[in-house]
This record gives structure tokens, sequence and C-alpha cells, in this order.
């Protein structure tokens, strides 16, 4: 196991540095840079050649592409992830004030969806074919297909029309400084984005169970006379729940950095929004150490989940 | 109706025309006092024109009453902390409200100016002029720019504070010697020598120029502390509230970009009277409708203003009791560009055919829900210098019905005098930052369509650049040919923004306008004369010329307008009771900004926390 994590972290580095420069890169390739879309919706016909020329020499952007990157190289080494052209403030320090709201809102979306999802997947596995499983699985389709931010404005204009909670989108409250109001700000969000979760995970447990349920071995516990629950949840449930925990683990990492309509829609100020708002402002160092740390806690994380498979599951172990 | 009003208002007569003139430009010859200070009275600042400042309650009510917390939204476009090198009016949201002007309109619209920090001011000759600045004023003497070492806080300001500033502007050099982008340069370059004694500052310019009054109340022409500035000035794109010291109505105590602008009421104030509110906090513009809405239906801002004006109209019916609506003009004209430098547009038939062929008001109707009037070659905003609208709508180009139709038959006979097919295929740059907009994103469709319609063609065809890509190619003649919005318009004056767009050898006339007798001449006197009158019949003319010429390939298009929604306990100058500045006016917003605190909404409102000093 030593040498599989061994082996695993040596590749993880090597995507670090790849994703590093693809990033470093990508983000050039696309017209303009911080210093002419710094201006994009302000007063646009005034501004000057000679402006932005000030303002990429204060930049650093009139150096030469490749001294740019091994400055960036050089610096990530040292775990400094650079400067946000536009509030001088440290990657790190930036990620730190954003990263909590993603959080926030992940956890509500994580737990919204996966307490609907996995009642429902194993309802749905159980009644096989029989009505709850059409009604369930319409539902969660449902779910799936409507975009998000369809759902969340008319979440939306019933909220605002019966004045059901107030949504705080200039205070922006975290759960720990203002719990009922930061509920009631993630309270949309957090549920249309777990109902969207929700079909990717009760039909991938569905299917899971549906072969569970016809192995021998829950044959034999069900022959041992054993209720139907103690098969389904203590048998079945731990076999099919493997996927799902991978599942979940790329979803947590992802819903960090992927949250971009709902953040924008309810003024959460997240990672999400902030990688958005780092592109088309051209912001590099921001882009790129999001990029970068999003990357991290993603390869991270899946070396995590097949850590955790081996210790679930004794012949992923074994093997 | 809001917009009926607008609409309806009524055109200035000529006499009040003139006499908004006479008083916001620098009138006779010889020792005649001007103007002076408006603040040490007590009573309302300015807000004259178009139906008196929109400080006064509705509805006869009380008047301006002190406290509150405003909480409104900013566009973070943050370039500087300086407005000497920001081209982002977003900044003087921030800085007008921490610092003092020479001079601030009190009337942008008009263009009637008030003393800042000069209380009164002379005109000694068309070309000198004696400004009188107010004594007892001193800087902030708490807040973090205070606190900065670099500053001097609570000292006296001087004259030789104002000079720096002014020869700073006029060197465009910062404190290490390298250059500067100071956009205003070219204003302060008008005046050749400074002379101060203690309290006058003595102006000379280098010729005779009756629009140099209202360049003094420009937002941008903020007075900045001479060794705060020097400080930091190299270090000006790194927003941080430290490095703001002024002498303005509020200490700046927190400026997070894309976050949190916040302020405190000055004590010290040089007008004990003003401001009216303890505080302000501005949050980021919210980026999504969604965000907007909420934000204002909970009462969680003060003021609203949607991209899309229906979004805000519709909110403002739905609560017609609990808000107001006010409409004001966007000083950025839109317009469409020809380059007549190269071919095939250096042929000007070609360029006037294309004059002829933009359909002014489908663009409106199409992208702005017909909201906002055309405009020529001096924008309707500037109304006191431009051709009326029913001129202008008789004009070539700017004709409906029939007479566009006859319009159309010409610009295709001047298409094809110029060449018509044999020209070739013809690019238009759209502005990348126009074009995301989600209400204008067909504009690329918009404007191919309507030129391949009036030239029954297919020749033209579209592309989006970002403004990075488009900018240095104006300076050196090579732009492609463009359609958004152009340089945004500063001052009521319209004479000294002819005279960069069109004189010989104006660093803006991209065109190479080169026209002595019809354009130059009767512009620079204009410029020169203090006859109000007389001005007015020169640039008109020149107007008029510039029309009969296709403009040269500056096809201006029009000016539009949106609509702004606030809760009834909001209250701010601005025009009429449901119209709006069309210039920037941040430091009247800053002065005279109050909260009703007996209105209903007041209290339904979600009170906003200023960061303390």
């Amino acid at each position: 196991m030593g040498t599989y994590i061994l082996r695993r972290l040596i590749l993880n580095i090597l995507v670090l540095w790849l994703v590093a420069t693809m990033v470093f890169l990508s983000i050039r390739v696309l017209p303009g840079n911080y210093a002419s879309q710094q201006f994009a919706g302000a007063n646009l016909g005034g501004v000057s050649s000679e402006a932005i020329a000030q303002a990429e020499r204060a930049l650093g952007l009139d150096k030469p592409m490749p001294e740019q990157y091994a400055n960036f190289m050089g610096d990530l080494l040292t775990l400094d992830l650079g400067e946000s052209f536009r509030t001088r403030n440290s990657t790190w320090s930036e990620l730190r004030k954003a990263l909590p709201y993603s959080a926030e809102l992940g956890v509500f979306i994580i737990l919204v969806g996966f307490s609907v999802a996995i009642p429902v997947g194993v309802i749905s596995a159980v009644k096989q074919d029989q009505t709850p499983d059409y009604i369930l699985r319409g539902v969660a389709i449902s779910a799936l297909a409507a975009p998000v931010f369809w759902t969340a404005s008319i979440a939306v204009i019933f909220v605002l029309e019966w004045d059901l909670i107030q949504i705080n989108v200039t205070g922006q409250p975290h759960v720990w400084s203002d719990p009922w109001g930061a509920i009631q700000w993630y309270m949309i969000p957090g549920f249309v984005g777990g109902f969207a979760s929700t079909a990717t995970v009760m039909r991938l447990l569905r299917s899971e169970l549906l072969e569970v349920l016809r192995q021998d071995y829950i044959r034999t516990a069900r022959a041992k006379g054993l209720t139907e629950r103690t098969v389904i949840m203590r048998h079945a449930m731990r076999n099919a729940f493997l996927p799902v925990l991978t599942v979940m683990g790329l979803t947590l990492a992802t819903l960090i950095s992927s949250q971009i309509v709902l953040e924008q829609m309810f003024n959460i100020p997240g990672v999400g929004r902030m990688l958005f708002r780092s592109i088309t402002l051209r912001d590099y160092p921001l882009f790129q150490g999001l990029v970068i740390v999003t990357t991290f806690v993603i390869v991270t994380t899946n070396l995590a989940v097949d850590v955790l498979y081996g210790f679930l599951d004794p012949r992923v172990r074994l093997s | 109706m809001a917009n009926m009003n607008y609409w309806s208002r009524r055109r200035l007569s000529r006499r009040g025309m003139l006499r908004g003139a006479a008083v916001g430009t620098a009138g006779v010859a010889g020792a005649v006092l001007i103007g002076c200070g408006d603040d040490d009275d007590g009573g309302d600042d300015g807000g004259g024109g178009g139906g008196g400042g929109g400080t006064a309650a509705p509805d006869g009510g009380a008047g301006p009453v002190k406290g509150g917390i405003s909480s409104l939204v900013s566009n973070p476009v943050y370039d500087s902390v300086d407005a000497h090198t920001s081209v982002s009016s977003p900044v003087l949201t921030v800085t007008s409200r921490a610092q003092s002007k020479l001079l601030r309109f009190s009337n942008p619209n008009s263009g009637e100016v008030a003393g800042d920090l000069i209380e009164s001011w002379e005109v000694v000759s068309p070309s000198e002029y004696v400004l009188n600045m107010r004594q007892g004023v001193t800087w902030h003497d708490a807040g973090p720019g205070a606190d900065n070492p670099a500053s001097t806080a609570g000292r006296p300001l001087t004259t030789e504070d104002i000079k720096w500033n002014i020869e700073r502007q006029q060197n465009a050099v910062f404190a290490d010697g390298s250059a500067g982008a100071f956009g205003r340069s070219a204003y302060w370059n008008k005046v050749a020598s400074v002379d101060i004694t203690d309290k006058e500052i003595k102006l000379t310019l280098k010729a005779d120029d009756a629009t140099f009054v209202e360049g003094l109340a420009n937002e941008f022409n903020t007075i900045n502390q001479p060794e705060m500035a020097e400080a930091v000035d190299t270090n000006f794109s790194e927003i941080t509230p430290d490095k703001v010291i002024g002498t303005g109505p509020f200490i700046l105590t927190e400026w997070r970009p894309g976050e949190r602008v916040s302020g405190v009421r000055n004590p010290n104030y040089y007008n004990p009277d003003r401001p009216y509110l303890d505080g302000f906090v501005y949050g980021a513009v919210f980026e999504d409708p969604t965000a907007y809405r909420i934000g204002f239906e909970q009462n969680q801002i003060d003021r609203f203003t949607d991209p899309d004006p229906d979004t805000t109209l519709a909110i403002g019916a739905d609560k017609p009791d609990t808000t107001n609506t006010k409409w004001q003009g966007v000083a950025n004209t839109v317009a469409a560009y020809t380059n007549t430098n190269i071919a095939p547009f250096s042929d000007l038939r070609l360029a006037k055919a294309i004059d002829l062929s933009i359909d002014r008001r489908l663009i409106i109707q199409q992208l702005h829900n017909g909201f906002g009037r055309v405009s020529g070659p001096v924008a309707w905003l500037q109304e006191k210098w431009a051709l009326s609208q029913e001129e202008l709508e008789t004009r070539p180009g700017y004709q409906s019905g029939a007479a566009r139709d006859a319009d159309i038959v010409e610009a295709n006979k001047l298409w094809q005098a110029g060449g018509g097919a044999d020209v070739g295929d013809i690019s238009w740059t759209i502005a990348q930052s126009w074009a995301a907009r989600a209400s204008w994103n067909a504009t690329p469709e918009l404007i191919v369509g309507m030129f391949n319609d009036a030239f029954s063609t297919s020749q033209f065809s579209a592309k989006t650049v970002p403004y990075g890509e488009i900018i240095p190619s104006w300076s050196d003649g090579t732009f492609d040919n463009f359609f958004a919005w152009i340089a945004n318009i500063e001052i009521p004056d319209a004479r000294a923004d002819m005279q960069a767009a069109f004189g010989t050898g104006s660093p803006s006339n991209f065109w190479n306008v080169n026209q002595p007798d019809d354009i130059d001449a009767p512009l620079a006197a204009s410029v020169a004369t203090t006859d109000i009158d007389e001005a007015l019949e020169l640039v008109t003319g020149v107007q008029r010329y510039i029309l009969d010429n296709g403009q040269f390939g500056r096809h201006i298009c029009y000016n539009y307008i949106f609509p702004a929604i606030s809760w009834n306990h909001y209250h701010t100058t601005g025009g009429a009771a449901d119209e709006g500045w069309n210039f920037i006016a941040a430091s009247l917003d800053g002065l005279d900004e109050w909260l009703d605190q007996t209105e209903s909404t007041f209290s339904d409102r979600q009170h906003p926390t200023a960061t303390p000093v």
C-alpha cells in the first residue's frame, strides 16, 4: 500500500505541473489582459494605450512570457501562488476568504443531495419497475434536466412574493457568525443544487443495488431468514455504496469550484465565482492559483478515495 | 409614468439656454466676480436647473435630515486609487466622497458650478483666472489614510497643495520620474503659469478659453495630498484605503475591490451642515439580475439599477407607492467609426454612405428597448450645445419614414460611386465587452444586417475584439471599422470635446480631419469667445458642416438612458424628480444623499454598518 501511495503521489505532482503549465498558457491565449479587461464596462472610450501600457508595467505584464513562466514556476515551488491583479491580495488569502463560502454551499448541496438520493435510490431499487420506482426516477431525471438557474429563479419568485425568508445577498453571513441568516441565504441554492445532483447518485445507487441484490450472498442472507431491512442495509448497501462513495468524493471536490451559476445568482463570494471573474478579468495569478489548488484537491481526494476503497473492500487492498 | 415625463420634457428655451450658459461659463472680460461658494450658507447645494435638486423631500415633506448609512452597489472597476491616473468612473464613486475638487457642478446637466475648495473665482481676462481658496480646510485627521505614515493628518490645505496637483498633471510624471498616463493632462496644459499666494491661485492660460472653468469641476480633477500621492503614486493600481486622504465629506475606511467600500462622515468637513449621512457602504455590483432583485426587493440596498431596464421598471410598477424611478443618460456615446485614413473609406463618399445607412432608431429599439435618443456630432447630453432633436431628425441619416428611404437611395448612390461591390469584404468590429452583455449580444448580426440590407449586399461581416486590441490602433490611425461606446463626456460644455475630436492635429482626431477654415477656425473662435450666443452659432454651424460630410467617419449614433429605482427613504440630487444626472456627479451624491427616517421603507430596511475609523 505504501508503494502504491508513493507512486500515486509522484503521479499527482506530475499532473499538477502539467496543469500549472496548461493554465499558464491557456489564460494567456485568451485575447486581452487584465490591463485592458479591467476597464470593460467602465468608461471604455476614455482608455488610452498609454493607460494600458502603464497598467501593464505595474502588473509585470510587459515582461516576456518565458520570464513570466519562470517566475510563476519558481514561486509555485515555494507554494507562492502570486497576488491577485485585482485586489493585490495573495491568492492564498483570496482562497481563504472564498473557500468557506463554497464549502458551506457545497456541504448544504451534498446534505440535501445525498439525503434525498440515498433513500430514493434504495426505494427505487427495492421497488424496481413498480409505481414508486417510476415516480422517483421521473422526479430525479426532472431535477437533473431542469437548469439550476431556472429552478432557482422560480424559487426566488416564490420567496419574494410571499416574503418567506431573508436572503442576505449583501451581508453574506457565515454559518458560524449568523447561523440562521446563513441558512436562509444558502437555502435556495442548497436545495436547488442538491436536487440537481440527486439524479446522478440516485441512479448510480439504484443500478449498483440492483446488481448486488442479484448476488448469491444476498440470496443466502435471505435464506438465513434475515429481515429484508437487514439484508438491504447490512449486506447490499455496503457493497453497492463503493462506487457511490467515489462519486461523493469527487462531487465534494468539484462542488467547491463548480457552483458558478448559483454563486452568481445569490451573490455568494465563493471559489466558483472567483474563478469565473478571474477568467473574465484575465487575473492570471488568481486563475492559475485557483485551478492549481482545485486540481490539488481533486487529485488528493481521488487518492484518498482509492485508499479508502482498500479499507472498505479487502479485495482491493489485496490486489 | 417616469419615462413619459422624461420624454415629454421640453427642450430648454433659447433664453433659458443662454442664461444657463452664462452661469456655467467663464463670463465677461475684466475683473468680474462670476462665482462664489455656496456651502457655508447651510442651504441646498445647487441643484439649480432641471426642476431643482433632489434633496428636497418629495411631496413637499420635510427637508433633508442627518443620520443613517446608505447602502448602494458600485461596479468594482477600480484601476487606481488616484482619480488623476484613473480612466474609470467607478473610482470617482469612492474618491469623490473622500476628496474635494476646486469647483463642483451644482447642476451637471446644465453646467452650473459651485465652489468647493475654491470659495470664489474671478475672471481677470479670458485667459487669466484668480481662484480664492477656501480657508480653514484641513486634511482628514483620522482613518486609514491619515494613519498612513506617508500622509500628514489634519494639516491645513494650502495653495501649494493645489499648485502641486496642477503641475503634477501638466508634467504627467510620477514622483520617481517615470511617465504616467494622466487623463486630464491636456486640460491642465492649457495653463501657462500657476502663481500662488497664501490665499490665491492665479492661473494664466496659454490662450483665451471660455470652457476652462467647467473643467475645474470635472469629477476626475480631485485634489490629492502631495506627500501621500508621491509616496504611493507608482503603486496606484493596488487598491487600499490607506492610500486615500482628502478634505472631502467622508473619510474612507474600507476599500476592498469586488467586496465592499465604506466610509464615515468627516467631522471636520468645512461645511458643518454636510454630509447628511453618517456613512456609506458600497457592495460590489451584483453580477446577476436575481441577486439585484433580491437585494433591492428585500430592502438590503437603497437604489437599484439593472442592465435590463425592463427589470427595473417591472419592480417600479410593482411597488409604485414605495419606490421612485429616475432616468439618466449614459455619458458613453455610442458610435460607429469608419477608418477614413485608409481604403476603402478614405473615399469620403463611402463614409457618407455609411453615415446615411445607419438606422439609429432601429439600434436604440433593438438593443435598448427604445430607451435612448439619437445624437449628432455633439451628443444630446450636452444639450446646450447640441443641434436640437427636431433639427437633427431632419438631417440625412437621422430621418425616418419616407425621408429615410430617400437617405438609403442616396446612400446606395454614394456606395456605388465609391466602388460598391468592388471594395470587397468589409469587416466590422464590435467591442467584446459590448457584445458580451446579454441584452446586446445580437449587436454583430444587427449591425452587419443593417449595412447589408441597406446596400443589398453581403459584403459586411462582424467580429468581436477586446478593447485592449482596439485601443492601440486608434492612435496610429490603423483602427478597424468599429461600433460601441466611445469616450465618455466629462463636462457639459461641448466646445473642447469638438476640438479634440475634429481639430487638426488633435491627438484624439483619429480620422485626421483637416479642415482649417470650416472646423478649426470656428471652433477656436467659439472657445475663445465669452459671448455664448456667438459661440453657440459657431458650434452648431460646425456640427452642420460635419453632418454634411458624413461626420468624417466618426458616425455618432445615440446616447441611451436607463432607469434607476430607489426606495422612498433614499434621496439624492439628480435633476428633476424623475430625471437623474446625465453626467458623472459622484461628488454631489456624497454631499446630498440623505435618508428619510420617517418613511416606512426606512424602518423595514436592513441597516448597514460602515467600518469605523
